[in-house]
């Protein structure tokens, strides 16, 4: 197995510029994720990763070998596809085997190594079958297995689930997390969901507009996103933002919002701006939350939704909605006024401009 | 309330249209079984008395199986010749940057805008001065040359129909573009690819003007020699009817054997697997 590193990678279609100057490194048997709303470049980034796609500058290594001009064939990588992109014409071990058949390898080996795949992936029964006679999630498992048969270097996946239905989603994704821990290998997976991004990697790259955004685990991006889109982007429900107008005075600054002010040290970064944008999480509103709470401001509730061990409340501030999420709530009513608190530390404040988070300096407490 | 159409009602102007097709087929069968004298009464004759004698004239007397072997010669090394050349400028067009592609796909198509007489004097002189004249490869160049847009337009949109996330996953199996040409792509097109082969088969063993001009004596093809049964002294009404229902046999039997395959093929693409 070998790790990959992308260095200052760039596609351009004419005047359209998919993916600018994409800096990543994989570390042998590691699982990244390549997350982002369609058309953000990740899929031209796995594309060109495979050799499918020319760049149109950059390096691309796989291991210490540059391959960015390499033919996809010589790369040593496996991909599975959204489609699965199965050979319609030939049989599933025919499938699983194809790879091996034009390696020139001896036929009782390509036979032994059918055997223990379709084993791994529990498709015995299937071997004798055309793609056609199969079902989404038996393609699913077969593309799976025509790309581990012949240990690549790399694993690519774009978007391999996202053609079954929510259960075989669910069953599928912790089969693939079983599978990459089982051969810890090294493995880059595309998808624009991004429950699949923040259970399956180990570590995330959010793309948006041909750019990275951020990268890091699952739980940095969420906690810490670097921007607006990242914060917006990651966690389900979504991010509540909140405008919110900045106050100077004499030893702090304060963002005001919706009659509550949040008291911010001087040396942070928005003291020198007119607005910003305040995020918190669904899950960090917290509802009638009592004294010793860092903001706390009325709300008035829209909608309530009873997921059974949770509660989703809609509130209206200012004609604004905002989404909590909340443990079980049984007493709670449409046009309710309630108050809302949230912990300081919570609160993660955005440039209105370009989106980029305002961190408190080193040190400085909000 | 939802209106039900009437199946009988549609097939009248299929029953004219089969009527005007096969009516003179049939006046030919029956011609060919005819005595002179009952040939060209009028009205046509339906009863007589059978006989063989335009078909043992036309087998033993007209050298029909040389012009026979001619016509299989022919047809078949056009259509290889025709398939092979065209599937590959097919899959090209289809899949490669090819420099000028949509000018040259649309030459090869203008070798059909006009009529085939008019390209008839050209290739002439060309290949009279080729020294390709009276010989069964000059008729075989002509014939694949004219087939090859029919080749290369539909193989083409064969090709663009197999999904290309397919042909780049054998790519990544490690084939070369040629392996992926042969044991995907091709495979892929197999029912489209032979629907194609059997028009141009089809074509080429019908073809008249080409095959009259580029060719003489021994090397005629069948087509050719029907109209040598035209004499200065007369018609010889009787062997042309033989020797058309001769010629057509091979098709039609060849066609009510593959007709299934060829429904499939000029299908094949229009719903996706």
């Amino acid at each position: 197995m070998s790790g990959v590193r992308l260095e200052s990678l760039c596609k351009s279609f004419g005047d359209i510029t998919a993916v600018d100057n994409v800096n990543l490194t994989v570390a042998d048997g590691e699982f990244v994720v390549l997350v982002g709303p369609s058309g953000c470049g990740k899929t031209t980034t796995l594309r060109m990763l495979a050799g499918l796609e020319d760049c149109t500058s950059g390096r691309i290594f796989i291991g210490e070998r540059d391959v960015t001009d390499t033919h996809p064939k010589d790369r040593n990588i496996a991909m599975v596809f959204q489609s699965y992109a199965l050979y319609p014409h030939k049989t599933v071990a025919q499938n699983l085997g194809f790879a091996l058949r034009i390696a020139k390898r001896p036929r009782d080996e390509i036979d032994r190594r059918i055997q223990e795949v379709a084993e791994i992936l529990d498709i015995q029964d299937l071997l004798d079958r055309k793609p056609a006679k199969l079902s989404g999630g038996q393609r699913q498992r077969v593309a799976v297995g025509r790309a581990i048969i012949r240990n690549p270097e790399i694993f690519l996946f774009d978007e391999p689930l996202s053609n079954l239905d929510a259960k075989l989603r669910t069953t599928t994704r912790s089969e693939l997390i079983k599978l990459h821990k089982r051969l810890n290998a090294t493995m880059v997976y595309v998808t624009h969901d991004q429950v699949e991004a923040m259970t399956m990697g180990d570590r995330i790259v959010v793309m948006e507009g041909g750019l990275v955004q951020q990268i890091g685990t699952p739980l940095e991006i969420y906690d810490d996103p670097d921007n607006r889109f990242v914060a917006g982007f990651i966690g389900s429900p979504a991010i509540n933002f909140l405008d919110a107008q900045i106050a100077v005075g004499r030893s702090a600054c304060e963002a005001r919002f919706a009659g509550a002010s949040l008291k911010l040290p001087k040396s942070h970064p928005a003291a020198s701006r007119a607005d910003v944008v305040l995020g918190v999480r669904p899950e960090h509103l917290l509802i009638a939350p009592g004294s010793g709470i860092g903001v706390s401001f009325q709300a008035t509730v829209e909608t309530v939704e009873h997921l059974g061990a949770e509660t989703l409340v809609e509130l209206a501030l200012d004609g604004k909605a905002l989404t909590v999420r909340s443990g079980r709530l049984e007493n709670l009513a449409s046009g309710q006024p309630v108050e809302i608190g949230v912990h300081l530390e919570n609160i993660l404040v955005f440039d209105p401009g370009d989106g980029q988070r305002l961190r408190p300096p080193n040190g400085a407490e909000m | 309330m939802k209106r039900r159409h009437n199946p009988y009602l549609w097939s009248i102007p299929l029953a004219l249209l089969l009527v005007v097709i096969l009516v003179p087929y049939v006046w030919i069968v029956l011609a060919s079984l005819k005595e002179r004298a009952d040939l060209l009464t009028v009205p046509p004759r339906w009863l007589f008395d059978v006989s063989f004698e335009n078909y043992r004239q036309i087998l033993s007397e007209k050298s029909f199986d040389t012009y026979l072997l001619n016509s299989l010669i022919i047809g078949c090394s056009s259509t290889a010749l025709c398939v092979t050349v065209g599937t590959l400028a097919a899959y090209a067009f289809s899949r490669f940057k090819v420099p000028a592609g949509n000018h040259i796909f649309f030459y090869i198509l203008a070798t059909r805008l006009g009529p085939p007489v008019a390209y008839a004097l050209p290739m002439y002189l060309v290949f009279f001065k080729l020294g390709l004249l009276n010989l069964q490869v000059g008729v075989i160049l002509a014939h694949a040359t004219f087939n090859l847009v029919l080749v290369v337009w539909m193989m083409k949109s064969f090709f663009d129909d197999v999904p290309r996330e397919i042909e780049e996953a054998a790519y990544l199996d490690g084939c070369s573009p040629f392996q992926v040409f042969r044991m995907i792509s091709l495979p892929l097109t197999y029912p489209g690819l032979v629907t194609v082969a059997i028009f141009v088969l089809i074509f080429s063993w019908n073809e008249l003007l080409f095959a009259l001009i580029l060719s003489a004596g021994e090397m005629r093809t069948l087509t050719v020699m029907i109209p040598s049964l035209v004499l200065h002294t007369g018609t010889l009404w009787g062997q042309v009817a033989a020797a058309s229902v001769l010629q057509s046999l091979p098709v039609l039997v060849f066609t009510f054997f593959i007709q299934k395959h060829l429904v499939r093929g000029l299908t094949f693409g229009a719903v996706k697997g």
